[in-house]
């Protein structure tokens, strides 16, 4: 079928406008990236970041007097030092190179050696900002690339860097300049998106404004930045609950669409609907299974979503395990717990429902807040790649105990039926979120995770750094009380490798006064720490 | 009017049509940083023949904008053309040294015919496959830039009907002209930046791919470049 853009940065800018398809909340999102507030934009793969990133930038640059910047750390280039300040140097030089960039790009700098039209003597303009700028971005590059010592208190710090940014702005008669990270965290560890939460923070001035994008759940944002305050958050949700859901999703699909599949869409709208609603609000996910199909038939939309929703899905929450090599094992189980247990569950609550003739249908599930840790991040990974989506963070379910509620995309729950066109306009008319199984904190389930392993990375480094990080005392867990530390030092358990290593039974067991609970909150504040680090 | 009044008053309307020029910042800031990337790709290529050709493209693509701000637009519109020919064959000569020393001996010719050529031309399948066959996907799609945009080009250097008459040749402020310029130079140094890619990419070391942080930026809407720039896949 018809090839369809998947990736914004499939599309040149200069058809970016004709795509574009914005509802009221993609509207507040545009707002948020264009004013005066540093906004952080979370949403899953897929979901549609990218693209307002770029709406927002068209039309910051309707403004003569703002400069929209977007800057990419990609995974090849990214430095590999364990030297904090370091890495904020590359961060930086890169950010400023593409400033550089696009200064040139915009007519408001010139290249230093202008292409040999003019004579070396009238081309030789020192005192620019522009050459202070590219000065600066040099020195960094030096220091980082170790090709020669160099003191680093001599280098250039933020100050000068924003001083250099605001000669710029004040002599080209700019008021602002708007850094876009996409996808920036992303690519980094754990300590490294602190790093960039910090730089994010540091080049804040009346004159630079920093918007990023991130993933739910993979984002780590370091002590100096705090998201209530340092920021707009803004999220990107589009519930199938939402009226003008089928609506806004057809748009954007009849703005890529041939004639050929526009009409057989507008013959056959259910079968619209029915994708429309498996893809749970991703766009991607709904270009891509229309790219995918055969026919605009029943028969092809069906193979399409149980193909889709049962296997491919997968594939990029399997290549997380991948990426992040420490949290592979949690990669893992996630999928099993959720293919095996939560998607099953949720599957025989709908059945039984059914078969009482009760008109309530379900994609949703509850998972206490003091399930183990292993347990929450795993979920955390599901919820990246979308295939689960957090809904509320303190939902009172059975005996008034509190959790987090999630909804598993519709297409997953739906695919399992065995003609899922057919079930889909029912199966959502009769959806209700407050309906749902439920997780408690000692499900058996679990059990496959709390004892996860750690050092499957055959590298060096990652031994080595893995060795000191569990000789570390209990006094570095920030999550523990004095009194529980003091009862774990008191029972032989000093370091993290000690806590590590015993079960839940064996802290009730071996301490006095520590039942479930504290036992579950003592390992938890272990296991945390090191999944945190893993994730490099 | 003797000869100096006569240049004078051609020279006041040039600088007429400048200071119109001028205010076309984006479009002019656009087609300079062009000329700059393919200056600063020049800088990572080992061969200094192909190296200084490139450099001279660039210096063609800062004259023709020069002479479009002046008003020269069929001047601007002759270096562009130049500059698409000569781009393309330094990726040719890239791999018939004996044409390249030919030519620069002043005994051979850059032949649009043999840069063009379907099967082994700088935009043939062929072309890719040894050096970076991922842009299989998109050569016939950019030879059939290529030709057009030169064919276009052409028009103005040597004249058909329409850009022969005298109202075309007059010094004059033309806008139309000058946004066919611009949108020329766009297309020009896309396929330009297409085929050096292609070309060279591969034989750069990791250290001079990041500095050219420009390649994934312009031509991040072909998923082979991006993934190799380590952005995201398809």
């Amino acid at each position: 079928m018809t090839q369809f853009y998947l990736r914004t940065e499939s599309i040149k800018t200069a058809d970016i406008k004709a795509l574009s398809v914005v509802n009221s909340d993609d509207l507040g999102i545009i707002g948020a990236l264009k004013s005066s507030e540093p906004c952080l934009l979370e949403g899953s793969r897929g979901t549609g970041k990218s693209f307002l990133m770029k709406v927002a930038e068209i039309e910051i640059e309707e403004d003569p007097a703002a400069l929209a910047v977007f800057v990419a750390f990609n995974k090849s280039s990214l430095i590999n030092t364990d030297d904090d300040l370091q890495f904020y140097h590359w961060m930086l030089a890169k950010t400023l190179k593409a400033l550089t960039n696009k200064l040139r790009k915009k007519g408001l700098s010139v290249s230093s050696y202008s292409a040999g039209l003019l004579s070396n003597d009238a081309s030789d303009d020192p005192n620019t900002v522009e050459r202070d700028l590219k000065a600066i971005v040099k020195l960094f590059e030096e220091s980082y690339k170790g090709n020669s010592a160099i003191d680093v208190g001599s280098l250039p710090d933020i100050e000068d860097v924003k001083e250099a940014i605001e000669s710029i702005c004040t002599e080209n008669n700019l008021d602002k300049i708007f850094f876009f990270f996409d996808e920036a965290a992303h690519v980094f560890r754990p300590e490294q998106q602190r790093q960039f939460f910090s730089l994010f923070k540091d080049l804040r001035t009346p004159y630079v404004i920093c918007n990023a994008a991130i993933y739910p759940g993979v984002t780590y944002f370091g002590e100096s930045f705090e998201v209530t305050h340092d920021c707009t958050y803004k999220k990107i949700e589009r519930d199938i609950r939402d009226p003008d859901y089928l609506q806004y999703f057809k748009d954007i699909v009849f703005k890529q669409a041939g004639p050929e599949i526009k009409k057989a869409f507008d013959n056959q709208k259910e079968l619209f609907n029915t994708l429309a609603f498996c893809a749970g609000g991703n766009p991607r996910v709904l270009l891509k299974t229309i790219q995918d199909l055969d026919k605009v038939n029943t028969s092809s939309v069906n193979a399409i979503i149980k193909e889709f929703y049962r296997g491919k899905i997968w594939a990029e929450h399997t290549e997380l395990g991948e990426k992040y090599k420490g949290h592979q094992e949690i990669v893992d189980w996630g999928r099993d717990f959720l293919e095996q247990t939560v998607i099953i569950t949720i599957e025989k609550y709908n059945m039984v429902r059914k078969e009482k003739g009760i008109d309530e249908t379900s994609v949703y599930f509850w998972v206490h807040k003091n399930s183990p840790e292993p347990v929450k991040e795993a979920l955390r990974l599901l919820s990246y790649t979308g295939i689960i989506n957090k809904l509320d963070s303190s939902v009172r379910a059975t005996r008034s105990e509190l959790g987090v509620r999630y909804e598993v995309k519709f297409g997953c729950i739906l695919s399992l039926e065995a003609n899922p066109h057919s079930e889909s306009k029912h199966f959502y008319e009769s959806l209700s979120v407050k309906k749902h199984p439920e997780f408690g904190k000692q499900h058996p389930s679990y059990s496959g995770i709390t004892e996860f392993s750690l050092g499957k990375s055959d590298e060096d480094q990652y031994k080595a750094s893995l060795k000191s990080m569990l000789e570390k005392p209990i006094d570095v867990l920030e999550l523990l009380t004095d009194w529980q530390k003091d009862k774990l030092k008191g029972a032989g358990i000093l370091s993290i490798e000690d806590l590590h290593s015993k079960s839940e039974e064996s802290l009730i067991d071996s301490i006095y006064n520590v039942g479930p609970a504290r036992a579950r909150l003592m390992k938890n504040a272990a296991t945390a720490e090191l999944l945190e680090y893993l994730s490099g | 009017m003797n000869i100096e009044e006569y240049l004078s008053r051609l020279n006041d309307e040039s600088n007429n049509i400048f200071k119109k020029t001028i205010l076309y910042r984006d479009c002019l800031g656009e087609a300079h940083h062009s000329s700059s990337c393919i200056y600063e790709f020049s800088e990572n290529i080992s061969d200094s023949a192909e190296k200084k050709i490139l450099q001279t493209v660039s210096s063609q693509l800062e004259s023709a904008t020069f002479s479009a701000c002046k008003g020269l637009y069929r001047q601007a519109f002759v270096s562009l053309r130049l500059a698409l020919e000569m781009g393309l064959a330094s990726a040719y000569f890239s791999v018939h040294k004996l044409e390249l020393h030919e030519w620069l001996d002043g005994r051979g010719d850059i032949k649009w015919s043999s840069l063009m050529c379907e099967k082994e031309g700088v935009m043939s399948d062929r072309f890719s496959k040894a050096f970076f066959s991922d842009f299989d996907e998109n050569m016939e799609e950019y030879r059939g830039k290529a030709k057009d945009v030169y064919r276009k080009l052409s028009e103005y250097v040597h004249g058909n009907n329409e850009t022969w008459e005298s109202s075309e040749i007059e010094l004059s402020f033309d806008e139309k002209r000058l946004d066919a310029y611009f949108e020329s130079t766009k297309s020009v140094s896309e396929i330009l930046m297409f085929v050096l890619s292609c070309r060279y990419l591969k034989s750069f070391s990791q250290d001079a791919l990041e500095t050219l942080e420009f390649i994934p930026e312009e031509m991040k809407h072909l998923g082979y470049v991006r993934q190799y720039f380590g952005g995201p896949k398809e």
